[in-house]
């Protein structure tokens, strides 16, 4: 269609300004707040790029990077797997399947602070079913005492919480599937194996690769969950970026230092946003 | 003949569907204990069914206001995020202009970028403007990561709508905003009603913004009250489970009708 019926900036403005509105004042802001050594109630003083450089010898900072990142590949290490299996269990249009998937995805859309709320309600030491169980084990549990315990808590609710979402990404993958290449595989005798090796795993690799990019960069973000569950403790197992970030403003105060932060961590998920789009729109 | 492949699958669903379903079982049935019960014990079943936990916080203390702004910020955020969207979806499905695809890039990012660097200079910021504990300004922050994903979304439908459609509109001597009242909407209806779900329960659910921008109950939602009470030394768990129970409303509502389209929402429409 050769011809424009409408000026197309006429109809992006309105969403541009608002966004940019959003988007670009608080950045700039960001910037300039990043410059200046600023802990509330304290006038801000110049200070360059100082925050930066104190940034890149922060041992918590780095502290903070590094546990997101494990805590980011724990999750999809285990989602992954989990939700490939369970989506070849379920991808088949029977009424039992859909509604199982109905069941298995409600975690997906309930608000993320629930998620944390649901889970302090399994795990707090006086009052949750978890620990009580683990008594009868042998296992003392107490999220607020253990270092690796909270950690690996952490985890298990966010598989609980994301691992639906694999699902249905990758139900999605299998139901594209052609069944031509089965067809001809079961003819040859091919062993269930290597049908899964050679025909389902290479047919889905797309919807692996979607589903593993937006789990990782939503997993590195992680706040709400893990803000109602754990905090950032004990002793700082549970301090992703995210909850580094309000904790240096909420309880720090340190406005300046705290906006470097963020300018960092924004460029950080922005270059993997850029590649995992990079990534999904080659296919399309 | 039993595969025992096929048993296997079985088992593993059975226990996804029972871990998947234990925690919420345990949130509804604390929502009906007692205070003492909560705390006296671990018990599988209330020992009677105890609506006081949902009265107490909606009727005799402010939740039922914070539920009020909820309702209020999520409905006006649709109002809000919608028409530019669809303005926007539209220009990027059909027009070519200079930088398209850049500028598509970038919604996303918004979209993609975690809330907590945007964190500090709002908090600054919403003093100086005069937003801080107002609706409107927990209206103008949520569409930073809304509108993107509207965007994304409501292009996905409109790419799939055939032009011949346009075009047949164009020759009868319809102008665009002809076409797009009578032709493109109309047939847009179940793409805009789907996104308008989402957009609600996206705001719905927000609760960093919710719990450090706004601190009345003339203002503040439900995350951002719960969030403060969950917080709290002393708490009435059985409370927090029925408020949590309460803050899921929405989405059981609505989980049915979305269930073929969360695939698609959450990977902005890479997977349909």
């Amino acid at each position: 269609m050769g011809r424009q019926v409408v000026n197309p900036w006429l109809l992006f403005a309105p969403a541009f300004i608002l966004v940019g509105f959003n988007a670009f004042l608080p950045i700039f802001y960001a910037a300039y707040l990043a410059t200046q050594k600023y802990t509330l109630g304290i006038p801000p003083q110049f200070i360059g790029y100082d925050n930066f450089f104190y940034l890149m010898f922060d041992p918590v900072f780095w502290d903070a990077a590094l546990k997101g990142l494990a805590f980011a590949f724990t999750c999809v290490a285990i989602e992954i797997p989990l939700g490939l299996a369970l989506a070849l269990a379920l991808y088949k249009e029977t009424r039992l399947n859909r509604i199982i998937r109905t069941i298995i995805s409600s975690p997906l859309l309930i608000p993320p602070l629930v998620v944390g709320s649901t889970w302090l309600l399994l795990v707090r030491p006086d009052i949750g079913p978890l620990p009580f169980f683990l008594r009868f084990l042998g296992i003392n549990y107490d999220i607020g005492a253990y270092p690796l315990q909270a950690f690996f808590t952490t985890i298990i609710m966010d598989v609980w919480h994301w691992t639906p979402f694999v699902v249905l990404v990758l139900v999605a993958a299998r139901a594209s599937i052609p069944p031509e290449p089965y067809e001809s595989a079961m003819v040859d005798g091919a062993s269930s194996w290597h049908i899964f090796r050679y025909i389902t795993l290479p047919g889905m690799k797309y919807g692996l690769l979607i589903a593993f990019l937006i789990r990782l960069l939503d997993a590195f973000k992680i706040f709400d969950e893990v803000w109602v569950l754990t905090a950032e403790g004990p002793g700082k197992a549970t301090n992703y970026l995210s909850i580094y970030i309000v904790k240096t403003a909420l309880s720090e105060l340190k406005m300046g230092y705290c906006a470097a932060i963020s300018l960092f961590f924004l460029y950080i998920v922005i270059i993997l946003t850029f590649i995992t789009l990079k990534l999904m729109m080659g296919r399309r | 003949m039993v595969k025992l492949e096929d048993v296997a699958a079985k088992i593993l669903v059975a226990l996804a569907t029972l871990f998947t379903l234990f925690p919420l079982y345990w949130l509804i049935i604390t929502s009906f204990k007692t205070r003492l019960e909560v705390i006296g014990g671990i018990y599988f079943l209330p020992k009677s069914i105890n609506l006081y936990n949902y009265y107490r916080p909606l009727f005799e203390d402010v939740y039922g206001a914070y539920l009020r702004n909820s309702f209020i910020l999520s409905s006006l955020e649709i109002l809000i995020c919608l028409p530019p969207a669809i303005l926007a979806a539209y220009a990027f499905s059909r027009l070519k202009f200079k930088a398209d695809n850049h500028f598509l890039f970038w919604f996303l990012t918004n979209r993609m970028a975690p809330p907590a660097a945007f964190l500090i200079p709002y908090w600054t910021m919403y003093t100086f403007l005069g937003l801080f504990d107002t609706i409107q300004g927990l209206l103008i922050i949520n569409s930073i990561g809304n509108l993107p994903f509207a965007i994304w979304v409501l292009k996905g439908f409109i790419d799939a709508v055939p032009r011949d459609v346009e075009e047949a509109a164009y020759i009868d001597g319809y102008t665009f905003w002809q076409m797009l009242r009578r032709i493109l909407l109309p047939m847009l209806k179940p793409a805009i009603a789907v996104s308008a779900l989402f957009v609600f329960i996206f705001t719905w659910n927000e609760m960093l913004f919710a719990s450090l921008l706004t601190t009345s109950p003339a203002a503040m939602p439900l995350t951002g009250g719960l969030l403060h009470y969950v917080s709290q030394i002393w708490v009435n768990w059985s409370e927090i489970a029925a408020l949590s129970l309460i803050a899921m409303v929405p989405v059981l509502a609505a989980i049915y009708f979305l269930q073929k389209h969360i695939a698609t929402a959450l990977t902005f429409g890479a997977v349909r």
